[in-house]
């Protein structure tokens, strides 16, 4: 045990610093109540806990270094945008607490990861949503790389009528973004590039296995494919869909959708089911 | 080892840049502690000759390492004809908190940490050294920390902490020209005027790899290149010593361009050479 006899004695100050650093939880609870470090002995006006806790993040970020594989992009931009340390950093309790259960596999920390992005990252923010947009990307790719190839033999499109029930694929993903992700990872080859320099516009995209090759495929869609992508949800049928558009003022006729979710069903990002009855 | 040796640290793009670049490197270097959780990484040895690193030893901690610890990495250092070992001047594990009844268990990091600067850990770390290096058949050289907040007690700056560890234990220097940069925006003082306070008689080995300033602080950042400020360093340091051997630690990302990790290596070699 540390010795208790004078204030920062050299083994409690070392004590201390492991302890909050291998228990984010616990530096939390000094930075709320820094005189609870006087039981041990700290000085608490002589410890920065919050730059001990920018450490963690620091730290944090290193064990996710096997992430940098899949998301090459996104740590680059982290990285350069000045966001990697706080955001470690506010991560570091989630991370520990994940580590907790055992080590996490790559698989398991990317999504925990995209969960906490989702909610810490200020979308009115320029370079965050340019963030969100990179991660999106590289993590759909991902994801689709990952998928084993369908071994189920091609199936006919069979008819797209009004009660046809339109589904997004499981391996299907449409973001919309605020640059064309390719602008990102081009502007990032140069190192002391301006991320305000990267062009920004409103782009929709799809990402998707193509039923035939199997080749992953990244599509920039129109604003309409866009939205009927978000309501096929395997709720809605092809019918139940184009009431929705039509009350939302877009001028679509059943016959019309069944012809576009045909289209959306032979490249790969729909599946229909045609029920029974 | 002759002359001054150039080599890469042991990442995840290492290997095929070494293929891919046959007679670019010297040496490679390798954490023990990453050979010891997967043996297999031994493996690139068939490439290059091994330096061994280690972050295990805790040099300037309270809480010795283990018996089994000390013992895989003398085995480690003799099946790899490691030269010497290189350990940071810093400590890993640490004290149970005395709070409550055992709130904690003796914490072990799995990373290193800047100590306390004081006469306490100054001497405990030269007993350290001297009680450990009996264990290994090859020198143990040690690494400067980064400092990156001023640690509770400290009674003297980190070159002085180092300088003095130096003169007291007799070690070989393993200095990190990053983690002086690092220091030095961080706490305040000009890295060439406290690099000329370093004792470099005992230098033997240099570490070089990217900064990052983030949250008002410099980091290490081994994603990332050695920037100007740290060739100018470099630069300093030959004026004065030849090290035997420089590293690169870029070692957390497999991205980084063969072309300017070329152009690094031959500049680094151009110094030595002209040093």
């Amino acid at each position: 045990m540390p010795s208790k006899s004078k204030i920062n004695h050299a083994p409690n100050v070392h004590a201390a610093l492991a302890a909050a650093m291998s228990d984010p939880g616990l530096l939390e609870s000094w930075r709320r109540n820094p005189l609870a470090l006087r039981d041990i002995r700290i000085d608490e006006h002589q410890i920065d806990l919050t730059q001990i806790r920018n450490f963690v993040g620091l730290v944090t970020k290193v064990r996710h270094n096997d992430l940098r594989t899949a998301l090459p992009v996104t740590f680059r931009l982290i990285d350069k945008a000045g966001l990697s340390i706080p955001l470690f950093a506010d991560y570091a309790v989630k991370a520990a607490a994940l580590r907790s259960h055992g080590k996490p596999t790559q698989g398991q920390k990317i999504e925990a990861l995209a969960e906490y992005l989702k909610g810490w990252l200020d979308m009115e923010n320029g370079v965050h949503s340019l963030a969100w947009d990179v991660f999106r990307h590289e993590y759909s790719v991902l994801l689709l790389r990952q998928a084993k190839p369908s071994t189920r033999p091609q199936r006919e499109i069979g008819k797209i009528s009004p009660g046809t029930v339109a589904q997004r694929g499981s391996l299907m993903f449409h973001h919309e973004m605020t640059c064309r992700p390719s602008d990102i990872e081009a502007a990032l080859k140069d190192r002391n590039c301006d991320l305000k320099g990267i062009p920004r516009q409103r782009t929709l995209y799809a990402y998707f296995g193509d039923e035939q090759s199997g080749r992953l495929r990244i599509s920039e869609i129109d604003e309409a494919t866009f939205v009927i992508l978000d309501l096929a949800d395997g709720t809605r049928s092809v019918g139940n869909i184009a009431s929705v558009l039509r009350r939302a003022g877009v001028s679509v006729k059943d016959r019309q959708l069944c012809q576009i979710v045909r289209e959306l069903v032979s490249s790969g990002m729909l599946v229909a089911n045609n029920r029974e009855g | 080892m002759a002359g001054a040796q150039i080599g890469l640290s042991y990442g995840p793009g290492l290997v095929s840049f070494v293929e891919r670049n046959p007679g670019m490197v010297d040496y490679v270097e390798l954490p023990f502690e990453l050979l010891r959780h997967d043996p297999s990484t031994a493996a690139v040895q068939s490439l290059a000759p091994l330096i061994l690193h280690c972050a295990s030893l805790s040099i300037a901690g309270f809480v010795p390492p283990s018996k089994g610890t000390i013992d895989a990495i003398s085995l480690e250092a003799d099946r790899t004809r490691t030269p010497w070992i290189g350990e940071h001047l810093a400590f890993i594990s640490a004290d149970p908190l005395a709070q409550g009844t055992s709130m904690h268990e003796p914490t072990t990091l799995t990373y290193t940490v800047c100590p306390q600067l004081s006469e306490q850990v100054l001497d405990r770390a030269c007993e350290n050294l001297a009680g450990l290096q009996s264990h290994f058949s090859v020198p143990l050289i040690v690494e400067n920390s980064p400092q990156y907040f001023k640690v509770p007690g400290s009674t003297m700056s980190i070159v002085d902490f180092t300088s003095e560890f130096h003169r007291r234990s007799g070690a070989g220097m393993l200095l990190d020209l990053t983690h002086l940069m690092i220091s030095s925006i961080n706490m305040q003082f000009d890295p060439k005027q406290e690099l000329a306070r370093l004792p470099l008689e005992y230098l033997v080995e240099m570490h070089l790899s990217g900064l990052d300033v983030q949250a008002g602080t410099a980091w290490d950042d081994h994603a990332g290149i050695a920037d100007e400020s740290v060739f100018e360093l470099m630069a300093c340091v030959l004026a004065r010593a030849r090290p035997r051997a420089v590293t690169f630690e870029y070692n957390w990302s497999p991205e980084l361009p063969d072309n300017i990790l070329i152009g690094q290596i031959e500049r680094t070699r151009n110094m030595l050479a002209h040093a």
